[in-house]
């Protein structure tokens, strides 16, 4: 009688073992969601590969491959490309599934950049006396002009000049606008930058070096403001 | 919670000495599977990625070296010591201390620009510390048994990782393992079940072999700073499953505490 109680007690619980255990194996380990980027950083436009056939199945064959790239657009398979032409910082997601339905997702952030717009200014006047670099004259008015050289995919809202020297009080000498007049007073080399910038907010810097010739300072002396006492300037 | 626990412990065995004819005193050691389905996913990443890093590179002209797989974390040792006191023919009640520990490592470098070096260890020790009871239903020489029990686990998890991709490495990944050292700690109740067979070999000594199925999960395992565990970097945090099946294999020293001085 008593064994007969204790058998019933334990296929009692061998029968609550084997649900635990069945309830177990019933619980369907997700798939594992992972993909490579071949781009994550790039100016716009430009095209990106994303490989998701690094994912793997934990139980049933993975079936599908979802893909949305986080500016609208969104693919399907283990490889897919995509565009972007807009600039903006968008979340790559892959969703995997595998045959019962069981899903995983994988994310990965994408930085399309704004394309930053281009930069170069010429000057006048110069004297070309050969090699590397270009001469003008010590209290010359230099004209620096950025309007053909300078393009962007929208606008140009910026153009500042730096004129590669710092005034007594330590301040540089700048200047703005997109064609800007400059006269350097002492003899020497300057490296003038030009920082352009785009209704996007995107800079570029191009600079070039200037060579002044004139051994000494050239103030104005003359009562209508002209110099006559140039250094070496014009030999 | 832990200290609950150690009283009932305490309180059901002094309780229970009054009672008790047979004091057992049990040691057994045997392999125990231990689930920790989330973590070993965990691992299967990394084992991808490890893969994966080693096919990529296998074909680089600029870059040598791979590295090994990590083994999954689905088998460990486990020691156990219990002492239980029969009140009765068929039944006994006691407590129980049970050490579970399981571990994997992996370590390799690529070698090309620079030397780029993969590094992972991951351990799991799990101390258990129950109450539990054991009804006997057959008892013709070869004695057999269930045991039921109720257990206060405190889990440690030991996560060292160096994940370095070279920088030949063309493509970025969707996800690397996040680099660091920590302890993750986590405490949970589970419960047990289980079949022991036992042969008593004299009266004061019984050699047994026990199956029994562990169920009990601990969630959120943090490290000293709070951080949760997550192993893979996929911002989720990895739970410790610590159900399984283990099997042991001991010997019971029986000592009769009866007043009378009856013998079994």
């Amino acid at each position: 009688m008593r064994n007969g109680r204790f058998c019933l007690l334990c296929g009692g619980v061998l029968l609550v073992i084997g649900s635990l255990t069945g309830c177990l194996q019933l619980t369907q380990s997700p798939p594992l969601a992972m993909f490579t980027a071949s781009s994550t950083e790039q100016e716009v436009p430009f095209t990106a590969s994303f490989d998701g056939s690094l994912s793997h199945e934990s139980g049933a064959e993975i079936a599908q491959y979802l893909w949305t790239f986080g500016d609208g657009g969104a693919e399907t398979g283990p490889i897919v490309t995509h565009t972007y032409v807009e600039d903006g910082t968008y979340e790559v997601q892959l969703t995997v599934i595998d045959a019962s339905g069981v899903s995983s997702t994988a994310t990965l952030t994408v930085n399309a950049l704004n394309p930053t717009p281009t930069a170069g200014f010429t000057y006048s006047p110069y004297s070309s006396m050969g090699g590397a670099y270009n001469f003008i004259c010590c209290s010359e008015t230099v004209t620096f002009d950025a309007s053909e050289m300078c393009t962007d995919d929208g606008t140009i809202v910026s153009y500042e000049w730096y004129f590669g020297y710092r005034t007594s009080d330590n301040e540089p000498v700048t200047a703005a606008g997109e064609i800007v007049t400059h006269e350097f007073l002492y003899a020497g080399t300057y490296t003038v930058i030009l920082t352009v910038t785009d209704n996007d907010g995107g800079q570029t810097e191009y600079s070039e070096k200037v060579i002044v010739e004139g051994g000494q300072p050239c103030y104005p002396d003359t009562e209508d403001g002209t110099c006559t006492s140039p250094g070496t300037c014009g030999g | 919670m832990k200290g609950l626990t150690v009283c009932l412990c305490v309180t059901l065995l002094v309780s229970t000495a009054g009672l008790a004819s047979t004091l057992e005193m049990t040691f057994s050691a045997g392999p125990s599977a231990v689930s920790l389905s989330q973590v070993n996913t965990a691992i299967t990443a990394f084992n991808v990625l490890i893969e994966h890093l080693n096919e990529t590179f296998d074909a680089h002209p600029d870059v040598d070296g791979s590295v090994d797989s990590l083994d999954l974390m689905r088998s460990g040792l486990a020691l156990r010591a219990s002492e239980a006191f029969r009140l009765v023919d068929w039944l006994a009640v006691g407590g129980h201390v049970e050490i579970l520990r399981s571990s994997t490592a992996t370590r390799g470098v690529y070698s090309g620009a620079g030397e780029s070096t993969i590094g992972i260890a991951l351990g799991i020790s799990t101390i258990g510390l129950g109450v539990d009871a054991h009804v006997r239903f057959v008892d013709v020489g070869l004695q057999m048994g269930f045991d039921l029990g109720a257990s206060y686990y405190r889990t440690t998890f030991d996560r060292s990782v160096i994940f370095e991709i070279p920088e030949e490495y063309p493509d970025t990944l969707s996800s690397v393992p996040p680099a660091g050292d920590a302890r993750y700690t986590a405490s949970t109740l589970g419960l047990e079940f289980g079949l022991t067979i036992a042969y008593p070999v004299v009266s004061w000594l019984t050699v047994h072999s026990s199956i029994s199925y562990r169920a009990a999960s601990t969630a959120g395992a943090l490290d000293s700073a709070g951080a949760a565990l997550d192993l893979d970097g996929n911002g989720q945090s990895e739970s410790l499953a610590l159900g399984g099946l283990a099997v042991r294999l001991g010997v019971s020293i029986n000592i009769d505490l009866s007043m009378n001085g009856r013998k079994e």
